[in-house]
């Protein structure tokens, strides 16, 4: 589906598999802060602004097609509904990807002791019984007179 | 500069398209006046049958786009900003499952190897004392209680036993038919 200025690359900016998380950092004049504070929440007011100014973007490009009110909105709703077609299957892959960082950061403490108790406790152990082992059963052999001995 | 606001940079490369000749203060204060004028406006007027003429329309399309779309974002915002330190730690996860993996086989070879030694050892002491062979005064003693377990644990047996009732059953016909031929015997 393609869409008319500015949401052209509609995709990049909207779909969750494509989205980049590269991140602009808006520097707020005073004047912009207070008009943002009397709109409420920050993050989502300064948002809303944002797509009021994108949508009226639109509604010019739009008018260039066909100057009636009516096609103009239907065809924003139709944007707007193509976007939020994707928000069921965001907030899937949002909880699933929290959910499995949540539960991995979880399970991480137990792992690195284990792995630990593994790598400093049981191989190391192992390690110094098979050497003290081998020393024994040269002891051994020495004092039996050796392998050929017991054959 | 009094405050700085992060958005996905692709949604601001957007505003940055439709403000060409605007610095991003200015974009940002235009950004944030049609924001309050969203919280500003007011509901539009409905006929009689409840529906809106175009124009009246096309002023909730654009409201409704603007909210919809913002929350949208958000959410976008929080998934695509969270995605490489989710992404670390799953990576991190698959290596310490990995070596996990490979330290475990480490382990059952190790153990293996010194249950072997260990056999040696025992089977030795054993030859040695048939000898004659004071094992304390040969060197290198291994102290039992301070090994490691390499032993395989005794595994469960499942030995199948008939129910009690059938056992004194079949008891019970045992001693019937002894004392059956026991009476034949003598009668």
């Amino acid at each position: 589906v393609s869409f008319p200025f500015p949401f052209e690359d509609a995709r990049a900016v909207f779909h969750p598999e494509e989205v980049s998380d590269e991140v602009a950092v808006v520097q707020l004049s005073e004047e912009a802060d207070k008009l943002l504070q009397k709109a409420g929440s920050r993050e989502l007011g300064f948002r809303e602004g944002l797509y009021a100014l994108l949508c009226d973007a639109l509604i010019q490009s739009l008018r260039k097609q066909d100057d009636s009110d009516g096609y103009v909105a239907d065809q924003v709703r139709e944007l707007r509904d193509a976007v939020l077609a994707l928000r069921a299957p965001l907030h899937y892959r949002y909880y699933e990807q929290s959910q499995s960082a949540r539960a991995r950061r979880l399970a991480a403490p137990a792992q690195d002791r284990q792995l630990w108790m593994l790598k400093n406790r049981t191989l190391e152990g192992l390690r110094r019984d098979i050497a003290d082992y081998r020393a024994r059963i040269r002891a051994l052999r020495r004092a039996t007179g050796g392998e050929r001995a017991l054959t | 500069v009094t405050s700085e606001i992060e958005v996905l940079a692709k949604e601001w490369q957007l505003a940055r398209r439709v403000c060409v000749d605007r610095t991003d203060q200015e974009v940002a204060i235009e950004v944030a006046v049609r924001a309050l004028a969203l919280l500003e406006e007011g509901e539009p007027q409905r006929d009689e049958k409840g529906l809106l003429g175009p124009t009246d329309r096309l002023m909730v399309a654009r409201r409704t786009f603007a909210e919809g779309l913002a929350d949208y974002s958000w959410l976008l915002f929080r998934f695509a900003t969270e995605r490489p330190e989710a992404h670390r730690i799953r990576e991190e996860d698959d290596k310490a499952l990995a070596e996990l993996a490979h330290l475990s086989r480490l382990l059952q070879d190790l153990r293996e190897e010194a249950r072997r030694l260990k056999a040696e050892v025992i089977r030795l002491e054993a030859f040695a004392t048939e000898r004659g062979i004071d094992l304390d005064k040969v060197p290198a003693a291994i102290d039992w209680t301070n090994t490691m377990l390499v032993d395989e644990p005794p595994r469960f047996q499942f030995v199948y036993r008939e129910p009690v009732r059938r056992r004194l059953r079949q008891r019970l016909a045992r001693w019937s038919a002894k004392l059956k031929s026991g009476r034949r015997t003598s009668g």
